[in-house]
């Protein structure tokens, strides 16, 4: 049973041995592996918990439901729209199910630079995780057209791509992943690791919010929640007494609710070192109709301007993007008669997106109300970076087929087409154009290594400065990550509950 | 605006928009904390519908009117899932909007007592500013318009979308 806080007004305390904060890929496979490793779990998540039945694949329902915010998450200066989940499942819920392994060179980097040990297990983790994930490869014939023209496009100028895996099985192709998965084949956390979790004893408690973990020297752990009610407004408080923590909130919440609750200071390094994989969207206008808000949307990748052996710190991954109408609406350029000049070709339209693996990065503190102040500064050379790959973008784009390409600057909105070439793109940046960038991949604001001063957990997500109150999710990463993070960040939680069942004779205190 | 004025507001890309809390906003609120659900007055209601109507104006003969698709009802309930302090700068910007070329840009009249193409001017101006807060503020309210009208689907038609697969051709 998941327990909707919505339904339980007034004050409540509850004891448990492990209290999980937030439900997504970290939290969810956290509790689920304690649960089943019989240890007596409470998971606390601040969204509401929605089945299939409630994912009408409507932008204006899901979008309010689903994303924190409404979507309207952003760096403090409006450059960058971040989204993130929020509710059972977290940002799995809508993810769009492209399934990487930590890349081989990241995870030496990490060794080397952060001295995170014992690799070994994340190898362990992540084939345990793939399979509670139902990971398997993409079909050929599961490409919807967006996705066959941009490796037609791709092959055409030499360049290296691969049909994805997924966790999707059965898959019904309808196309609103984003949206949440109205058929339940899409394998995010709310169907796998949370069932898992639920079945082996954990209690789940959706519309919880945890504002503050009190921790008792040498004793218990006291965590701090308010009740929110169907509108989100607070009509109840719960407490939950346990011997351990796993905060799993995500990269940008995890170091708001640690700074809040006086943890995880010491080093100075809590919410800084944030890296966001940036992205620019090109959209264009094939002559053919596309229709790509159906089908997989992100099937496929081209991987041919990354090379983390070569260089494991930078490098962009062209992915395919496409969407409904709202959704598409928002990256064009301009607003009335202009704007829906380019909108009224949505069925012939599919874009490309440029994710810059970014050496750049930023911080989060509390603002007003303690909402999250996120700042990033993109450097020059990741600017360029990723102008070069919006450059890849078009050229693809013109390659699989699109009559032309937009480029959306706001001030100066580019539609080029293939006799133009791309150099228009340098004359603007060169007068500083303005581009909104977005982010699905919050990371690293509370990174992992042995180095107390420079960290602020150690190699299994403990906090350096507090014993028995772990971090798992993306906020760990040392670096950035340079792929797709679900898995990454899935088999975190997983080797964190694991080094927490072995130590749990220590840990219970 | 003498203290740091943030506003964020973006594409949703797959984005939406983006706005916080303006710094002399609303009093602050907790993180989470909601507003009542009756969200904008009369005025704001009226400004919200005539910066709606530019922002999503096709010129199409027979496109359904901003308010034939509820797409102020639906900003102000997407409004009442917010925070109370990024609905409070919602609030303020739109008097900002309105206000802003009786003032500054000398029409003397407010942004909707303007004639179509004297508010397609103003927009223009916001988008077009040097100061990159008005261009900000530009596409928050922008994305709020479009989210409040093309998620209606007697719009879908104009864009040849034909809707959620669910029930029908799955
Ligand atoms: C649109 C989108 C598409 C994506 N596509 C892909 C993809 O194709 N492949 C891929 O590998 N990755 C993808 N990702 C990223 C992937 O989903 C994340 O890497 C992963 O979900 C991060 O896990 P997490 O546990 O760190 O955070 P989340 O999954 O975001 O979970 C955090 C949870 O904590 C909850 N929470 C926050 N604060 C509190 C609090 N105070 N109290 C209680 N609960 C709280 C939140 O509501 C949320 O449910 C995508 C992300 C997005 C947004």
């Amino acid at each position: 049973m998941i327990e909707a806080g919505r339904d339980h007004p007034g004050t409540r305390a509850l004891r448990s041995e492990v209290c999980v904060i937030g439900s997504g890929a970290g939290g969810a496979v956290a509790a689920a592996v304690l649960a089943e490793g019989g240890r007596d779990v409470v998971l606390l998540e601040q969204g509401g918990h929605y089945t299939a039945a409630d994912f009408n694949q409507r932008e204006d329902s899901m979008i309010p439901l689903l994303f924190e915010d409404a979507g309207m998450r952003a760096t403090e200066d409006g450059s960058i729209v971040i989204l993130q989940g929020r509710g059972i499942g977290g940002s799995t819920t809508h993810n769009l199910c492209y399934c990487f392994r930590t890349p081989e060179p990241i995870l030496r980097r990490w060794e080397q630079e952060h001295g995170v040990r014992d690799l070994a297990s994340f190898e362990e983790s992540f084939e345990r995780v793939e399979a509670g994930l139902h990971v398997q490869q993409i079909q050929e014939e599961e490409l919807n057209a967006l996705n066959v023209a941009i490796r037609r496009g791709a092959e055409h100028l030499g360049y290296h791509g691969l049909v994805a895996r997924h966790n999707r099985v059965g898959c019904v192709r309808s196309g609103f992943c984003l949206l949440g998965c109205a058929y339940d084949v899409k394998k995010s956390m709310r169907v796998t690791y949370i069932p898992r979790a639920n079945n082996a004893g954990a209690r789940i408690l959706a519309d919880c919010r945890v504002d503050r973990i009190e921790v008792h020297p040498g004793g218990h752990r006291l965590v701090h929640a308010t009740v929110l009610d169907r509108a989100g407004r607070p009509h109840g408080e719960l407490t939950v007494e346990a011997a351990v923590v796993v905060c799993s909130a995500g990269a940008i919440m995890s170091p708001l609710l640690l700074a809040a609750s006086g943890l995880g200071g010491a080093s100075g390094q809590l919410g800084r070192n944030l890296h966001l994989h940036p992205s620019i969207i090109a959209p264009a206008v094939f002559q053919e109709p596309l229709h790509a808000y159906y089908g997989i949307p992100q099937a496929y990748y081209i991987d041919e301007f990354i090379d983390l052996e070569r260089d494991p710190r930078s490098g962009i991954i062209l992915m395919p993007i496409s969407g409904p109408p709202f959704l598409t609406a928002t990256n064009l350029p301009g607003f009335g008669r202009k704007h829906f000049e380019h909108l009224r070709h949505l069925s012939h339209m599919g874009g490309l997106l440029a994710l810059l693996h970014d050496q750049s990065s930023g911080e989060v503190e509390a603002g007003r109300g303690g909402r999250p102040r996120i700042r990033y500064r993109l450097e020059p050379d990741d600017r360029r970076r990723l102008i070069e790959g919006l450059k890849h973008c078009v050229e693809v784009l013109w390659a699989a087929g699109a009559e032309r390409v937009l480029v959306p600057y706001h001030d100066e909105p580019l539609v080029l087409r293939p006799q133009d070439g791309v150099s228009e793109i340098d004359r603007v940046e060169a007068r500083g154009g303005e581009l909104t960038l977005n982010s699905t991949h919050p990371q690293s604001t509370c990174r992992m290594g042995e180095d107390r001063s420079r960290s602020v957990v150690n190699s299994y997500g403990e906090l350096h400065d507090t014993p028995a109150v772990f971090v798992a999710d993306m906020s760990v990463f040392p670096t950035s990550l340079g792929a797709p993070p679900q898995i990454t960040t899935a088999s975190l939680g997983d080797r964190t509950a694991r080094h927490v069942l072995d130590r749990w004779p220590e840990l219970r205190g | 605006m003498n203290r740091r004025t943030f506003l964020r507001l973006g594409t949703f890309g797959p984005a939406l928009l983006a706005l916080e809390g303006l710094a002399f906003g609303p009093p602050p609120a907790r993180a989470g904390d909601r507003p009542e659900p009756e969200m904008l007055d009369a005025g704001l209601r009226e400004i919200l519908g005539a910066v709606t109507e530019r922002m999503v104006d096709t010129g199409e003969p027979g496109a359904p009117s901003v308010s034939d698709t509820g797409a102020i009802e639906r900003i102000e309930q997407l409004l009442a899932g917010l925070d109370r302090e990024v609905v409070g700068s919602v609030k303020l910007l739109l008097r900002v909007v309105d206000l802003w070329p009786a003032v500054m840009e000398l029409r003397f009249r407010r942004f909707r007592s303007l004639s179509d193409a004297e508010k397609d001017e103003s927009l223009e101006g916001w988008l077009t500013s040097r100061i990159a807060l008005r261009r900000q503020i530009f596409f928050g309210l922008r994305n709020l318009a479009q989210y409040g009208y093309w998620t209606d689907g007697s719009t879908w038609p104009l864009v040849g979308y034909p809707g959620p697969m669910i029930g029908s051709r799955v």
